[in-house]
């Protein structure tokens, strides 16, 4: 583009064909960014905007998401009866977690759902914000500060009844280990009544982690945890208890319910932040989804007959 | 709008008719004027937080017994018991209230840091239940952590290494129950109430027994003497299970009951017609009868039991209740009473009813002849505290397809039942003294109640023995929309339609005869004054 703009040179045109020149003499007001933490994300959640987003999610990414994640969704049944708004927090590995999650969620949550996505990311150009806010009906947090902007926003959004996916880490972990939550989504809560659901996410830094060139289609698991209450409690406490919640919930896939039950009881549930300061062993014995299940390891495609017959 | 209470109708010529239960099918019928017919109490609003609501039971039980976190120490034998498939009726959306029941106890297990802990399904001598029943029961979680290590299992009333001699009841009776069971140092059982048979000393002294035990109290003698064995307090079924439960205690086991109670909720929004009262049908549910039923009828039978089996029941839970067994008992009585109980003044000459595709004993399974029989002079006859709905030489009239169909994998001791028993005779006493035994020790039938998913050899002969009482009190029993052969072989009589079965039934109860009907869905509870 820019060679072609060079081959052509600058088209000025006079004005007012063209753009006017601003007087020098004249205070020059630079307009406020429309992009990043202000971005105007309401018209997304507009009926006519859901029900087309709605559409995609059911028959674009869903489809999309089985084909190159292959999910394995658990702990739904502990989310009947509760009461919306609320809060998802999952842990956070890769770009693929947010359209994972949303194309699991149950019914009832699925089509009023917010993504909390970062503003410095993913709304710092128009193209990206029309795009994120219209497919994930994504809402501009800003991650580096505290911003009453995407807090009031946040408030906004729940307030009226839509539920909201956060990730309290901040960000994708650049090494499959978790990181520590943030008191963002504590406060929200206490804020607003709001139930946190804690989710466990497990495969998809193995399918597209951070820093990865492309897909490596695998097996991934999205793990519902029994919602909190966040009455009675400060953020402080509430984030860590988050955060045992999401510790548990990969523990109980890893293992099973009941090991994570007797390890969570007794205070030992592996924490997923820990990564050995480092250290390659940590790295090593990193659980993988993946090795998990016997049925991640059954081939894609169906075998045909005549390749288990004896030559 | 609080729920109205149960209501009896006194059929006029401006009523709109009744809906019968057909087997997989339903029908209205237009009972003669004067009839009554007797309608359940709309359902219980439900608890709104059903967690809430288990953890405060837990942590609050009544009558003598403390906490269970108090009781739970680390090192300690847990065996969780659980009803089996035969409740609710249908079964219950997901998760099941079992499952939640269950999570609950196992949270504070681990965190008292019990580690050596076994969940049983009480089973007595039912079939075994299948893995999707178990998975619906408990759910995934426990089931993906308990089953694969051998720690989920299903009460095996025939294994001689798995019972454990408890003692004898004063009136002699034996009391054997599983052995993990009695070597526990506690107990916990959780109960579903559907009805208010279920429960009690009942759980644990007839769920986890076996047949040496179970025939002190399944028998003839006890069965004709329990007025009605849906009353816990006049039924001799009852006592002897509370003899037993005695007998458990002396023997130093702990028992922590969690008795839950269910609403009448029975059916989700495309059945809902079904628990309405007629007058009340909007065109809604009036455009719902006629296509449902249309299309039944020209459904072949197995796919109509197919679809009806897979209706999962919107049940919510009205309470639940935790502790010492007696107590918890009594509250869940409380509860069921207030759910079910109409009080209908005096008795009628006809008692009809309609029988539903479902019983205890045919989930996912066929309702065959036998359990036809059980169903109406078993359970529904039963349903009444005083004195029954029909007086003494009374009719009954059941409307039921009563095809001759078993399921073989389920049923197998049925088969045998209905071509070499019931050829020769119907009377329960004959048949109890005459057959009972060798069907009871047949290596095949315990072969396949032990591996496979069979009822236990001696179980037809229980459902028989179920409607001992109903048999004695009555003077004819008529089968509507039955088969003719079947009914015959059942010892009873057939109608194709309501007119002819009240035609019959005049030859026992004279030209003019008052008639009850006992409309279900949902289940109700007669107090007859």
């Amino acid at each position: 583009m820019a060679k072609m703009r060079g081959l052509l040179g600058k088209i000025t045109m006079p004005f007012p064909l063209g753009r006017p020149t601003w007087p020098a003499n004249v205070e020059r007001t630079i307009p406020k960014s429309k992009l990043g933490a202000n971005y105007d994300t309401e018209w997304a959640r507009r009926y006519s905007v859901r029900l087309v987003r709605s559409l995609i999610t059911d028959y674009v990414t869903k489809p999309a998401i089985n084909i190159v994640a292959s999910p394995k969704v658990l702990g739904t049944d502990r989310l009947k009866g509760i009461d919306v708004p609320v809060i998802f927090a999952a842990n956070h590995a890769s770009h693929l977690d947010t359209p994972l999650l949303l194309s699991v969620l149950p019914d009832d949550f699925r089509h009023k759902t917010a993504v909390g996505a970062g503003a410095d990311y993913f709304f710092d150009r128009k193209y990206k914000a029309v795009i994120w806010s219209f497919l994930l009906g994504a809402i501009p947090i800003e991650r580096t500060r505290v911003s009453r902007r995407s807090t009031d926003l946040a408030l906004e959004i729940l307030r009226d009844d839509w539920n909201l996916i956060l990730f309290p880490e901040g960000g994708r972990t650049p090494d499959g280990f978790a990181r520590e939550f943030k008191g963002g989504v504590a406060q929200l809560a206490l804020k607003t009544g709001s139930t946190i659901v804690p989710v466990f996410i497990g495969g998809t830094y193995e399918v597209l982690g951070k820093n990865k060139k492309g897909f490596s289609p695998g097996s991934t698991v999205v793990n519902f945890g029994r919602p909190i209450s966040p009455s009675g409690s400060n953020p402080r406490d509430l984030t860590k208890e988050l955060q045992s919640a999401v510790n548990r919930l990969g523990d109980e896939v890893y293992s099973d319910y009941w090991d994570a039950a007797l390890r969570s009881g007794a205070s030992s549930t592996p924490d997923l932040a820990d990564n050995g300061d480092n250290s390659w062993i940590a790295e090593w014995n990193r659980p993988r989804f993946s090795d998990t299940f016997e049925d991640s390891k059954k081939s894609r495609w169906p075998r045909l007959p005549f390749i288990d017959k004896p030559l | 709008m609080s729920p109205r209470p149960g209501f009896i109708l006194n059929v006029d010529k401006s009523y709109p008719g009744t809906l019968f239960w057909h087997g997989e099918g339903y029908r209205i019928e237009k009972l003669p004027e004067g009839s009554s017919v007797i309608y359940a109490p709309e359902s219980l609003p439900s608890l709104s937080d059903p967690l809430g609501a288990i953890e405060d039971a837990l942590d609050n039980p009544v009558g003598d017994s403390d906490p269970l976190d108090t009781l739970l120490t680390s090192g300690m034998r847990l065996t969780i018991a659980f009803d089996d498939v035969s409740l609710p009726l249908p079964q219950m959306v997901s998760p099941d209230i079992r499952s939640l029941i269950i999570e609950a106890v196992l949270e504070r297990a681990a965190r008292a840091g019990v580690e050596d802990v076994v969940l049983i399904a009480a089973l007595a001598l039912h079939r075994r239940m299948t893995e999707s029943e178990l998975r619906h029961a408990v759910g995934d979680r426990v089931y993906d952590s308990f089953y694969p290590r051998g720690l989920l299992l299903q009460h095996d009333a025939e294994d001689p290494k798995g019972l454990s001699f408890i003692g004898l009841t004063p009136q002699g009776e034996e009391v054997e129950i599983s052995k993990r069971a009695a070597e526990s140092d506690l107990i916990v059982y959780v109960n579903v109430n559907l009805v208010s048979m279920d429960g009690g000393h009942k759980s644990v002294a007839t769920g986890l027994s076996s047949y040496r035990s179970l025939r002190h109290h399944h028998n003839v003698k006890t069965m004709v003497h329990s007025k009605s064995f849906m009353d816990r307090h006049n039924s001799q079924l009852h006592s002897s299970n509370w003899r037993m439960g005695a007998v458990i205690k002396e023997a130093g086991i702990k028992i922590f009951q969690i008795e839950t109670t269910l609403n009448n909720d029975t059916f989700p929004k495309q059945f809902e017609f079904l628990q309405k009262r007629e007058w009340e049908w909007n065109l809604k549910d009036r455009a719902k009868f006629i296509t449902t039923s249309k299309a039944l009828e020209a459904t072949p039978p197995w796919m109509a039991r197919n679809i009806f089996h897979s209706i999962r029941s919107p049940y919510g839970l009205t309470g639940v209740n935790a502790g010492e067994v007696d107590a918890v008992h009594e509250k869940t009585l409380e509860r069921v009473y207030k759910q079910q109980l109409v009080h209908v003044s005096g008795q009628s000459d006809i008692l009809t009813m309609g029988l539903p595709f479902i019983g205890p004993y045919n989930v996912n399974s066929i309702m065959n002849p036998i359990l036809v029989y059980c169903l109406g002079l078993g359970y529904f006859f039963n349903m009444y505290k005083n004195k029954p709905l029909v007086r003494k030489g009374g009719v009954l009239i059941m409307s039921h397809p009563t095809r001759n169909e078993f399921d073989p994998v389920f049923h197998p001791s049925y088969i045998d039942f209905y071509e070499n028993v019931l050829s020769e005779t119907t009377d329960p006493i004959e048949i109890e003294a005459k057959y009972e035994k060798s069907y009871a020790e047949d290596p095949w039938y315990i072969h396949l109640y032990r591996t496979g998913n069979a009822y236990h050899g001696v179980h037809p002969f229980y459902m028989w023995y179920w409607g001992a009482h109903a048999l004695d009190h009555l003077g004819a029993v008529i089968i509507l929309g039955g088969d003719p052969k079947v009914a015959k072989r059942l010892g009873f009589m057939a109608a194709s339609t309501l007119n002819d079965a009240l035609a019959m039934a005049s030859a026992y109860v004279g030209t003019s005869p008052s008639i009850t009907h006992l409309h279900s869905p949902p289940l109700l509870m007669a107090q007859v004054e």
